[in-house]
């Protein structure tokens, strides 16, 4: 009777086991013939690069029309930073967010989402999206639009002239996970 | 035989939680580095004061130089507009100035200040500034004077 029971135990875990098996072929695909595995490709590129922190010159992204300075980041000075989100060598779905990590900027340099200059881009603002297998353009373009306004009041003039010849700097942060079934159900 | 079963259980919970672990996703995070250095304002001043320098109206004089670069001869990275602010320290002298396009003031006063003049940032450019220099008492006297020079960032030319 015993033996009976210890057996029942045995069996009911083995039936654990075998339905947790499945859920482990997510990501692989097992060929019966030749006993090997497929790994599905992930390949996640940010502005074209795999590397995971990449640079950009605040000053290569000043609009050339601008009447201040073409060259040089000062007061009146604004721009657009591309950000190209790529998973066209992936091979499963993602989902990605793009967050504000780290400044070191003007009080009067802001960056925006948008070219009307109204959705500032900050520590409270998330960008988030997916890029699905099924999409057929799997490349994601953002702009991020900043300004640093021209300001003649008192404080802004003190501000500014803090701000000559000093080191600006802002950190972009771009997560992406692989999306899996318990993210779509 | 119980120890068995008990042994038998503890290893597939193992390998459960062993696969478990195998249980991941595709994850990967990147930063985006933005930054450069600011551009800047420069301006500078230099006095030439001989002490015997005379204007063709007779007062003595001193002159001024005023450039779009800093003391090293670096240049300003923006268009600017500056003036220029004179006064005496001892309540002796009174100024007036011309500029090289003949513009300046009337009448000697204890305090100008000067028009404001423009200078671009794409090459060097100088300004001279002649400033006349007078007593009440028309005697030999020792003027003490400040030159103040303020520049501002504004639009290129």
């Amino acid at each position: 009777m015993k033996y009976r029971r210890y057996t029942l135990v045995v069996l009911v875990l083995l039936v654990v086991l075998s339905i947790s098996i499945p859920s482990l072929a997510r990501y692989m695909n097992e060929s019966k013939n030749k006993a090997n595995i497929d790994i599905a490709k992930w390949n996640f590129k940010i502005n074209d690069s795999t590397i995971t922190s990449s640079t950009i010159s605040l000053a290569s992204t000043i609009d050339t029309n601008n009447k201040y300075s073409t060259k040089y980041v000062v007061p009146g000075t604004n721009g657009v930073i591309p950000i190209e989100i790529d998973a066209d060598d992936s091979e499963v779905s993602l989902s990605y967010k793009i967050s504000f990590n780290l400044s070191q900027l003007p009080d009067n340099l802001h960056i925006y989402t948008d070219s009307n200059k109204t959705l500032l881009f900050d520590s409270s603002n998330i960008v988030e999206d997916t890029i699905l297998i099924t999409d057929t353009n799997k490349k994601n373009n953002y702009n991020l639009y900043w300004e640093w306004e021209y300001k003649t009041d008192e404080t802004s003039n003190k501000n500014d002239s803090l701000w000559q010849d000093k080191n600006i700097e802002l950190i972009i942060n771009i997560e992406a996970k692989q999306i899996v079934r318990d993210d779509i159900s | 035989m119980k120890k068995k079963v008990i042994i038998l259980s503890l290893t597939i919970v193992l390998i459960i939680s062993l696969t478990i672990n195998t249980y991941s996703r595709y994850a990967s995070s990147g930063n985006v580095h933005i930054n450069d250095i600011t551009g800047n304002v420069k301006c500078s001043l230099e006095i030439t004061n001989t002490g015997n320098d005379f204007s063709s109206n007779g007062y003595a004089q001193f002159r001024i130089k005023v450039k779009n670069t800093d003391e090293k001869g670096n240049l300003s990275k923006t268009p600017l507009s500056y003036y220029l602010v004179i006064s005496n320290t001892n309540n002796l002298g009174k100024f007036k100035y011309i500029d090289s396009l003949g513009n300046g003031n009337i009448d000697f006063l204890e305090r100008i200040t000067t028009k404001t003049y423009t200078f671009r940032s794409d090459h060097l450019e100088v300004e001279q500034i002649n400033v006349e220099v007078k007593t009440d008492a028309f005697v030999s006297e020792q003027v003490d004077f400040n030159v103040d020079l303020y520049c501002n960032q504004i639009v290129g030319k």
